[in-house]
């Protein structure tokens, strides 16, 4: 067989070994668990075996040889002739990851550098009776073969390398029958075989004789290189048939010299076999050139072709259109509707071909799931902590970049989960808890979402010792500390820095290690979420976008220009008025429910220039847009609507811009930037101390909020905290002997609900009820009661200062109704204590008298 | 790169920035359209323009006049964009005018003066029907100032 270029189908051999190594480390953790149980057995065996047959084929030796000891331990243990010992399973586990580092040799052209013979050899430890480690040392035997082909300086080198590497080199001649069909093609066959076996050196007559030559004559001979003793070669050989006679003679540093007996084998040019075996030297590659592949279901290429088929379709129909348009005597009306069809079909094939192709890019998070039981267990065992690992939701399929980016972080966040959150057996048996502490790991879709969980039932975050270790390592102030929220401070874990564990060991706790999931996650438009409970567990949740490729995004203009904001980090989009807006120092800030929203101009920080008109604007758009725990609001001038954007890169002669991700096309061809939300979050997360302490102030002289409402023609206001709606008017249930001032009772969602005629209440005079009239339900401690207003205005934000006390002259019962009264513009607006108005005794006084 | 040899077998595109002449061998022009609609980038060097739409990749533009420090034109309806091969990347500059597509006589070319700009930014200069015309060394064009700034 001719050695071609194997690197074509290295992809396909990393993904299978990468695939293989996986049911090895899964299919172990089982066996630890039930080391009696023979499907598993056979599992491993099956996956070693495959292992080795694709690395032989693709001539990694070394690769080879270890799976080939792994494959003999597991036949052994198949054959019951060995126990499976936690030791054992130890020591499996180092063949693995000797095998895994084997496979990055590949990848990295390192092969050569690579030591493997110490796992070959604890590994044959392991082989109990035959002692065939000892066998294949290659002691120059007492009795010395003799050897019928004579060999080349660099065959002979070849042969000795092998020889102090430990391998036994063999001459293997090989007879077939005269009769048998085929000779050549039997020949390659045993070829190939030996080349399972070992590496086959030399071959007489050469490859390339065996492969052309029709009058061969059913003789050749191999030097093979191997670890594999002489009985298990015939039995190689043997498995092809028609063979006449096998000779395996050992080839040691005696014989390899002597001059040979001249047999009646053909001998071939030792030039070309020489070539030959330059060109497998060559193939342990210096730098391995692999080319990522993805294998996808055949019935979702199936499904793209129909598409394909689809929109070709379209395509001659729209040629069609365009030939008979241009015809004189065309029916346009007609053509247009065709092509108004067409248009639509197309349109859906392309976003169904869209989310075809995507899929194909989607692989199920099993894949990377599947890496995390050994580690635990690894890491379990060096914390010495119990721990039951679950994993949920390996099928949800998520962008096979993803699953590459979002390996690191997951690891951490498990060894974190393992290392900080379980207590040790002991401290969880004080704490009344089971002894194994649990660690779960979930996978999700939530709508355009992936979300990954990783729970554990351990000791918890506790907020008040991150605040500590924060002002201890100077990230915080104490004055910052106190002000803190619980939350705000968890977040803290991922600034560099700033580790709660006691000691650093070697699994984690020197601090770092947060601060690189967080931007890892950040870098795939991601957001992080903490939830902690003291002494109950920690739950870390990762929300990522489906695909990076493509993606749900806002767009916004900022003067002339059209950007993209990611929609995963939009939370919402809201319009401050002006005034809402207050300058600290020399930043703007918002503020939005009572919180302080740092805000962004980001037309001044692109450098686009201002309109006119935007002094003359009374509100502004503010996008808030979040990045892991931080939000910001971005300054547009306008929102256009989301949209789903492919993202392409900008060059690299351009490079990295400021505050941009890449760019995108639009539907009219115009090109779009995208923000990269990170990178502006990340500026504004630098403010300055006096910034965060004036930002405080600012929260809190909270302003308070009224619904404000006509009363004749007095406007008059509710503390929004204690309304609870605002309805029309329904059909209202007279009550039999209520009191004067209750209208009757409506039914509101289910609930009956009295209605006081506020007008009464208050002793103005009545009046019909208009279509402007309105009832608003406030919240009382026994029961919710409605008020009847003649008009609603609005919802009105005043700030506490701004609230004056009522005036002294007011009859002594009102002014316990009114809270104060403010002044806005030339309005006056008298503020009611609506619980006043529902439980004054006067209210009652005046009920019971009526 | 052997100017008589090149000079020999190329054909040559001509176009004028600034009222002067200037060139680049057919070989290296990918092609050349009228100015589409060019989108701003914020925070890039000034020497690039902007990007542009071309059938579904985005390009770089870059700014040739102000590579070779000459004032800003008008725009034109005759301005054409040339989307030249840079490294790895196909990338555009406009140009006032596509003047002709020629080839230059061996004998009337020089390598450059040896003034040290013109040595960066040019292979040589061909004479054709009296005018002087500067065969542009493109990668230099490109990358030079590029990598400096």
């Amino acid at each position: 067989m001719k050695d071609f270029d194997m690197s074509a189908y290295l992809g396909v051999y990393l993904d299978e070994a990468d695939e293989q190594i996986q049911i090895l480390d899964t299919e172990i953790l089982l066996l630890e668990n039930e080391p009696t149980n023979m499907g598993i057995i056979q599992n491993i065996f099956r996956a070693a075996h495959t292992l080795k047959g694709s690395s032989a084929s693709m001539g990694f030796e070394k690769m080879k040889e270890l799976t080939h000891n792994l494959e003999n331990v597991f036949d052994q243990i198949r054959n019951s002739e060995l126990t499976v010992t936690s030791d054992l399973i130890n020591v499996i586990f180092s063949t693995i990851d000797q095998i895994k580092v084997l496979k990055e040799a590949i990848v990295e052209g390192k092969l050569d550098e690579i030591d493997i013979s110490s796992s070959i050899e604890t590994l044959n430890n392991y082989k109990n009776g035959k002692a065939k480690p000892t066998e294949q040392k290659a002691i120059p035997s007492k009795s010395e073969d003799t050897l019928h082909v004579e060999l080349d300086i660099y065959q002979k080198n070849i042969v000795r390398q092998g020889l102090t590497l430990g391998h036994s080199a063999l001459e293997v001649t090989v007879k077939l029958h005269q009769e048998a069909m085929m000779k050549n093609v039997r020949a390659l066959l045993i070829h190939n075989n030996l080349k399972e076996a070992g590496e086959v050196v030399a071959s007489f007559p050469s490859i390339e004789t065996l492969e052309s030559e029709e009058d061969f004559n059913g003789e050749m001979t191999f030097i093979v290189l191997t670890m594999v003793v002489k009985r298990e070669v015939f039995d190689i050989i043997n498995q092809i048939p028609d063979i006449k006679h096998v000779n395996i003679n050992e080839i040691t540093e005696g014989n390899i010299d002597k001059k040979f007996v001249d047999d009646e084998v053909l001998e071939a040019p030792p030039t070309a076999i020489s070539t030959q075996e330059q060109s497998t030297q060559a193939n342990v590659p210096q730098k391995a050139k692999v080319n990522a592949t993805v294998r996808v279901d055949v019935e979702k290429l199936e499904y793209l072709m129909n598409l394909v088929g689809e929109l070709v379709i379209d395509q001659t129909r729209l040629v069609d259109v365009r030939t008979r348009l241009t015809e004189k005597d065309s029916r346009q009306e007609d053509d247009i509707e065709i092509l108004d069809e067409i248009t639509s079909h197309i349109s859906r094939v392309t976003s169904e071909l869209q989310e075809g192709m995507m899929k194909t890019r989607m692989l199920p998070i099993e894949q990377l799931f599947n890496r995390f039981p050994r580690m635990v267990r690894d890491t379990a065992m060096k914390a010495n902590k119990e721990i039951k690992f679950n994993m949920h939701g390996k099928e949800t399929e998520l962008d096979r970049t993803l699953i590459e980016e979002i390996s690191d972080p997951i690891i951490h966040l498990l060894r974190n989960a393992i290392d900080h959150g379980i207590e040790t057996p002991e401290e969880r048996e004080l704490a009344g808890k089971p002894k194994v502490g649990k660690v779960e790991l979930l996978a999700a879709h939530e709508e355009n979402h992936i979300v990954i969980k990783i729970s554990d039932d351990g000791k918890g975050i506790d907020p008040e010792k991150i605040k500590s270790i924060a002002i201890k390592k100077g990230t915080l102030s104490e004055e910052e500390a106190k002000e803190m929220t619980d939350k705000d401070a968890m977040f803290l874990i991922f600034k560099s820095g700033v580790s709660t564990a006691k000691k650093v060991t070697d699994i984690s706790g020197r601090g770092v290690g947060m601060d690189i999931v967080k931007t890892h996650i950040e870098k795939l438009n991601g957001i992080i979420d903490i939830d902690s409970v003291i002494g109950e567990g920690t739950t870390f949740t990762i929300k990522l976008p489906l695909t990076l490729a493509i993606i749900r995004s806002l767009l916004v203009k900022f003067g002339e220009q059209t950007f993209a904001i990611p929609l995963v980090n939009v939370l919402e989009i809201i319009r401050l008025n002006k005034k809402d807006i207050q300058m600290i120092k020399d930043k703007e800030f918002g503020l939005v429910r009572g919180r302080v929203l740092p805000l962004v101009r980001m037309k001044e920080k692109l450098g686009i220039e201002n309109c006119e008109e935007d002094h003359l604007k009374k509100k502004e758009f503010v996008i808030v847009v979040g990045m892991a725990d931080k939000r910001i609001g971005i300054i547009a001038d306008r929102t256009l609507g989301n949209q789903e954007i492919v993202i392409k890169s900008l060059g690299k002669y351009i490079g990295s811009p400021p505050y941009i991700a890449g760019a995108t096309i639009m539907g009219d061809g115009s090109v779009a930037l995208i923000l990269e939300i990170s990178s502006i979050v990340r500026d504004e997360g630098t403010q300055s101390q006096l910034n965060i302490e004036k930002q405080q102030q600012l929260e809190m002289t909270k302003d308070r909020q009224f619904v404000t409402f006509k009363l004749e023609d007095e406007e008059y206001g509710f503390d929004i905290e204690e309304t609870k709606d605002i309805v029309s008017v329904p059909s209202m249930t007279k009550v039999v002997n209520a009191p004067k001032d209750v209208l009757g009772l409506i039914n509101l969602r289910g609930t009956m609900l009295p209605v006081v005629d506020l007008r009464s209440r208050l002793n103005i005079k009545q009046k019909e009820v208009t279509k402007k009239s309105r009832i608003i339900v406030t919240e009382g401690k026994q029961q919710d009661i409605g008020f009847l207003v003649d008009e609603v205005t609005q919802v009105l934000k005043i700030q506490d200062d701004l609230i004056e006390l009522p005036p002294v002259m007011n009859e002594k019962k009102n002014r316990k109704l009114i809270k104060g009264i403010t002044k806005l513009d030339d309005r006056v607006i008298t503020l009611i204590n609506c619980n006043k108005l529902l439980y004054d005794e006067d209210f009652i006084d005046s009920t019971s008298t009526a | 790169m052997n100017l008589s040899n090149d000079v020999e077998n190329m054909q040559f595109v001509v176009f004028s920035l600034n009222n002067q002449l200037y060139s680049l061998s057919v070989k290296e022009v990918v092609e050349i359209l009228r100015v589409p609609k060019i989108t701003n980038v914020p925070g890039i060097p000034h020497l690039i323009k902007g990007v542009i739409n071309l059938r579904g990749s985005i390009i770089t533009i870059i700014n040739l006049h102000e590579r070779f420090q000459l004032p800003q034109p008008e725009s034109d309806k005759k301005n054409r964009v040339f989307i030249v091969q840079g490294d790895n990347e196909n990338i555009g500059f406009i140009v006032d005018e596509v003047k002709m597509v020629t080839k230059f006589d061996v004998e009337e070319t020089e390598p450059p003066f040896g003034i040290k700009i013109d040595k960066d930014l040019f292979v040589g200069f061909a004479k054709l029907d009296g005018e002087v015309i500067g065969i542009l060394n493109i990668e230099k064009v490109l990358y030079n100032e590029h990598l400096a700034g």
